[in-house]
């Protein structure tokens, strides 16, 4: 097979494979995960042996969908007969009828089944790390080896983390459904989270591999879109969450340069910035109400819109009353590292060491001292030398220590 | 869209539908096309076959199945949603039910329901 079949295949197997496994799952329950996983899989082995000496067909997706139908046709007639000595002459209706019509009903609420799979793998009393492995594996369609790749970390892990969740899933015999009342709101908390956190591994990940990341966020959005779309509830936090992920996403081809690395967000090339995902998320800002935002998604999405604005006075005291307020909801170092360049800006960098001066548990954070180096620059250029130093020593990717060493070489030699 | 329902019955004594083997296995492509083009005009509802076992109960009277005196009885049913009667009776005339010499199918609207 030509290589771009081949990454026409892998694409389509993203898109498509998490669809279907939720649909199956649907059928067969969801304590028989496996079952609608290995349904996918043989369709795919199947489609990649009979598209690699016909061609592609026409409609890639109909085929396949045709293909895992019939594949669960033939298994639910299995089943069926087992149970039942002759089920065609007790009821005189071929058993193929009613599979397939639940099978096309459920293929046809395609959307439905991916929702109740979002909310079944966010269920509390699955292992977060497991959430994000899982929701990637059944809803996005990556396999383990793109898993333990995204995560930095060994198939093996991978599969360990999958099949406790799937002990769990067994075990705590929990439900492929969207919770009502209470309950809902609650578990929408937990989606949110996932997706947020997927969002963030593959926007910060250590893994380098620009594509992968890139999928990863666009899952995080497909998802929550799904969410948004399913109109559950009020949603003003799907909707922060949603604007979110455009603004920084509109960032995705300008942060790096040609040979992979970083640059700030205040060098990046603007006119590369991607204006149609700027304007879904302040779409998504629409709703929102700038006097009153609450929620750590609504104020880091405020924050990320503000960032899409020039520079200028009013921008930076804007940001700083708008971190303020997440860091009453929030509290991470990132944040408090944010917090300090914007008092850099709006105060000045002496202000800013010493707000730096005060956080706890940064020892062995580069961000930190890359940070320093930074807003040190001008005024005490061997503590940044030394910071900037400390920060490349630190620094997990190559992208991240390659610009590091750009700006320690730029700091003006000591007179 | 209104709801409709179709009861799929035979008209002889219990023993004349049981089609051989191979008359069946000839159905089924039939009646799995028919329902996935339902489907996939979203106007499925629900549906089921029924077992031939069952009791018919009347005031003076208990018999237990498979009928044999009961001149016909139901097979199944398949609730559906069509715009009018017109579009539901010609979902009805693709059953397989009909080709079937002892088949009928009786077409019902369901009657709405609302409060107030």
């Amino acid at each position: 097979m030509i290589s771009s079949q081949k990454t026409d295949l892998d694409h389509l197997f993203r898109q498509e494979s998490g669809k279907m496994v939720a649909v199956l799952t649907k059928l067969f329950g969801f304590d028989q995960l496996e079952i609608a996983e290995d349904i996918v899989q043989d369709t795919f082995i199947q489609a990649h042996d009979t598209w690699k000496l016909k061609g592609i067909p026409d409609k890639p997706v109909s085929w396949l969908y045709t293909v895992a139908k019939n594949k669960a046709t033939d298994l639910l007639r299995r089943q069926q007969t087992k149970r039942k000595v002759d089920a065609h002459l007790r009821t005189a209706i071929p058993v193929e009828y009613s599979i397939t019509a639940h099978l096309e009903q459920a293929f046809y609420e395609i959307k439905d089944n991916q929702l109740r799979m979002l909310f079944a793998v966010c269920h509390p009393a699955i292992p977060e790390e497991a959430q994000i492995a899982l929701a990637l594996k059944t809803l996005g369609g990556f396999n383990i080896q793109e898993i333990a790749r995204a995560f930095l970390t060994t198939k093996e892990v991978i599969n360990k983390r999958l099949f406790r969740a799937k002990d769990k899933i067994r075990r705590e015999q929990i439900a492929l459904e969207v919770p009502e009342g209470e309950a809902l709101q609650t578990r929408v908390e937990r989606v949110l989270k996932t997706i947020y956190l997927l969002y963030n591994e593959g926007y910060h990940s250590a893994s380098a591999e620009v594509v992968m990341r890139k999928d990863l966020c666009l899952e995080a959005i497909r998802l929550a879109l799904l969410l948004h779309e399913s109109q559950l509830q009020q949603d003003s936090d799907v909707c922060a969450l949603l604007a979110l992920m455009c603004f920084h996403t509109s960032r995705f081809e300008s942060r790096m340069n040609e040979l992979g690395q970083l640059i700030p967000l205040g060098k990046q090339d603007r006119t590369k910035w991607n204006v149609d995902l700027i304007a879904r998320g302040t779409y998504f800002m629409q709703s929102m109400n700038f006097e009153r935002l609450s929620t750590a998604y609504e104020l880091e999405a405020a924050i990320a819109y503000l960032h899409t604005l020039p520079d200028g006075e009013e921008k930076w005291s804007a940001m700083l009353a708008l971190h303020d307020r997440l860091l009453m909801v929030k509290n991470n170092t990132n944040i408090h590292l944010n917090m300090a360049l914007v008092i850099s800006k709006v105060r000045g960098p002496e202000e800013a060491l010493r707000y730096l001066q005060r956080l706890e548990g940064v020892e062995s954070n580069y961000l930190f001292y890359a940070l320093r180096g930074d807003i040190s620059r001008d005024l005490w250029p061997t503590q940044a030398r030394e910071d900037l130093q400390k920060a490349i020593a630190l620094a997990p990717l190559e992208a991240e220590r390659a610009i590091l060493l750009t700006k320690l070489q730029a700091i003006r030699p000591q007179t | 869209m209104q709801e409709f329902m179709l009861l799929f019955r035979n008209l002889a004594p219990a023993e004349a539908f049981s089609s051989s083997p191979e008359e069946m296995e000839k159905s089924i492509p039939l009646w799995k096309n028919w329902i996935k083009g339902i489907a996939e005009e979203g106007r499925f509802v629900s549906t089921a076959p029924l077992e031939r076992e069952g009791i018919f109960l009347t005031k003076e009277n208990q018999t237990d199945g498979p009928y044999a005196e009961v001149k016909e009885f139901v097979l199944g049913y398949l609730v559906f949603k069509a715009k009018d009667m017109n579009e539901a009776l010609e979902t009805a005339k693709g059953c397989p039910m009909i080709s079937d010499d002892h088949g009928s199918v009786e077409v019902r609207k369901v009657a709405p329901f609302s409060m107030g």
